[in-house]
């Protein structure tokens, strides 16, 4: 560990830190009392999607803080200290992530969402894709064990952030950091969710804030801190650490594939109206803009306090025990824990609408009855955030693996299957299974080294290229999907009821 | 609609009526599509020009960087673009199919 902690400090830190975690809990009990209230013929409807009466500020958060994580608060700004301002402009993407998901998909998916009660981010494939079995147990067991293991990664990442500022154990970490998540999804579902997602972005944005500005106060002139960064290695100031390829492909993973990320795109199923749409949109800019520049820009100026860091990650809360006073240095690390919990607790709720809708009512047990769901609903989320915290008290190996295909995977396997089903009347089951499968094994092949076919550039491009020709050449070679689907996602007139023949 | 006309794929799609709403959504889609791919192809060449050479030869404005400078400035511009085209050119528009509201499903701004 590179920064020390007095005694003094650590109880300060965890003081601010209990704060916060006070908050989450009224949040989640609160939450847990409006779904006590819920009709159980709608339980399930009201938890994973809020009955879509979801206002600009929830949805604003909801799309930026699941998609800013652990990433943008830790491993992003350890990059920028490590790699330098190149991986910092990658960075600035990222911004404009509302606009792209809300933009592109967002009225569309909001309108037809509701012509086919679409209440998880699978049963918009399911449904645009005539209920395609293979489709849905990619997506599902794609969904369960990517984003799983990315909880897990995120998991990790906080209760040793935990440890390391408090000096507590790193299992009570866990155990804070799972109970916490746990009390908001599990008793609240996205209501309690998204609730705690707000408060959790207010003190993102305050932590960052208080953070960039006393660390601008500690530097002084910029000019003279990055002259002493180019003495240095002047490879941390220059764009041209990566060629403009690799730069360019970097782009297209964090600025462009946003819409395969179910956690990004969950908020298309809640929203209440356009109106309320278009001010996420403005508000979502805006904070994933001073998140962004606030953190990563901090992380590469790192480099001139602390030259010699061992573990590039650890930068944010160096700088921020070094440039704050205590009790602000804790709400650094309730800032980052935060943003895990954020991204956490929405993926909690994709996997377990996933699961639930997707996997027991459609294959395992279809003829179940609101009551029977509501039960499965609450433990299976719950089972979902114990085995989470269980597999995080000592990772398997195996766990880094699926980490890192994670979101490229993900990403490059859904983007085309979601964008061409929303707005080309030919995409077809079969085009969309094969684009899944193409996308994500290119991904993995080109990520994972076993063939050289990145052609110098992030694998997400090549595997967007694979799985984009696989949808479109699929399709066009088979059967055009039923009238009835194309009508419900592009007609005006739909066929609200199908007789049994 | 019976169930051999739902699951029928002979039909030809030009006969579906598209909904005005989705006509709007898709030319909304190319409009945000067009904007990040033009935010990023501006910063990567404004970036990868401006930072051309040797980092201790760099010229600075305001204490940063010129290259720098000006991807967070193309990045404040691409913000103000956003807001203005959020506001003044995306349409608001019924989610739902209420008969009733058929006449005023898209509202102009």
């Amino acid at each position: 560990m590179s920064y020390e902690v007095s005694t003094s400090s650590r109880i300060a830190i965890i003081i601010t830190f209990a704060v916060y975690s006070i908050g989450m809990i009224a949040i989640g009990l609160y939450s847990k009392k409006s779904m006590d209230r819920t009709a159980v013929e709608k339980y399930v409807d009201e938890f994973y999607t809020g009955g879509r009466g979801m206002g600009a500020l929830v949805v604003a958060m909801m799309v930026a803080a699941s998609l800013c994580s652990a990433g943008t608060f830790l491993g992003g700004p350890g990059l920028a200290y490590s790699v330098g301002l190149t991986w910092v402009m990658a960075g600035f993407s990222q911004i404009f992530m509302n606009f792209t998901v809300l933009g592109e998909i967002g009225k569309k998916v909001g309108i037809v969402a509701r012509r086919v009660n679409a209440q998880s981010y699978l049963d918009l494939f399911v449904s645009r894709y005539n209920n395609n079995k293979f489709i849905g147990i990619f997506g599902v067991l794609s969904i369960i064990l990517f984003l799983g293991s990315y909880v897990v990664a995120q998991f990790v990442g906080g209760a040793r952030l935990f440890e390391s500022m408090t000096g507590l154990s790193y299992t009570f970490g866990l155990v804070l950091f799972a109970g916490l998540v746990l009390i908001t999804a599990a008793l609240g579902g996205i209501k309690g969710v998204a609730t705690a997602i707000v408060f959790q972005g207010i003190v993102m944005t305050i932590s960052v804030i208080t953070l960039f500005i006393a660390t601008l106060n500690h530097l002084g002139p910029l000019q003279a801190v990055y002259k002493e960064i180019i003495s240095m290695d002047p490879s941390v100031v220059t764009p041209w650490t990566w060629t403009p390829k690799y730069q360019f492909s970097m782009w297209v993973v964090y600025g462009l594939v946003y819409i395969g990320l179910p956690h990004g795109a969950m908020a298309t199923l809640t929203y209440k109206d356009t109106k309320s749409m278009h001010k996420a949109i403005i508000m979502g800019v805006i904070f994933v803009l001073v998140w962004t520049l606030a953190l990563i820009w901090t992380g590469s100026l790192g480099r001139f306090m602390f030259p010699d860091l061992k573990v590039a990650d650890q930068i944010i809360p160096s700088i921020a025990i070094k440039v704050l006073p205590p009790w602000l240095a804790g709400l650094t690390l309730a800032g980052v824990a935060g943003a895990i919990q954020s991204t956490v607790g929405s993926m909690v709720i994709i996997i377990s609408s996933t699961f639930v809708r997707n996997a027991y009512q459609s294959m395992i047990n279809p003829k179940a009855d609101s009551k029977t769901l509501k039960k499965v609903t609450i433990i299976s989320t719950v089972i979902i955030c114990v085995g989470i915290f269980v597999l995080s008290i000592n990772p398997p190996d195996a766990l880094q693996f699926m980490i890192t295909f994670a979101i490229g995977g993900l990403g490059a396997s859904f983007f085309w299957p979601l964008l061409l089903g929303v707005y080309w009347k030919r995409a077809n089951e079969y085009g969309a299974a094969a684009g899944m499968v193409g996308g994500m094994a290119t991904y993995i092949l080109g990520a994972g080294n076993y063939l050289p076919i990145s052609m110098g550039m992030n694998a997400t491009v090549i595997a967007l290229i694979v799985s984009g020709l696989l949808t479109v050449c699929v399709s066009m070679a088979t059967p055009k999907p039923p009238k009835g689907i194309i009508m419900t996602w592009f007609g005006k007139s739909y066929p609200k009821v199908v007789s049994e023949q | 609609m019976k169930k051999e006309e739902f699951y029928d794929t002979n039909y030809n799609p030009e006969d579906i009526e598209v909904d005005p709403r989705f006509i709007i959504c898709e030319k909304e889609m190319k409009l945000v599509l067009s904007i990040q791919i033009l935010f990023t192809i501006i910063c990567v060449v404004i970036a990868y020009t401006l930072g051309k050479g040797d980092p201790s030869n760099y010229s600075y404005i305001m204490g940063f960087p010129a290259w720098w400078f000006g991807v967070i400035a193309i990045s404040v511009i691409f913000t103000v673009i956003v807001i203005y085209i959020v506001k003044f050119k995306l349409v608001d528009m019924s989610l739902t199919d209420d008969v009733s509201e058929e006449k005023d499903a898209v509202k102009e701004k």
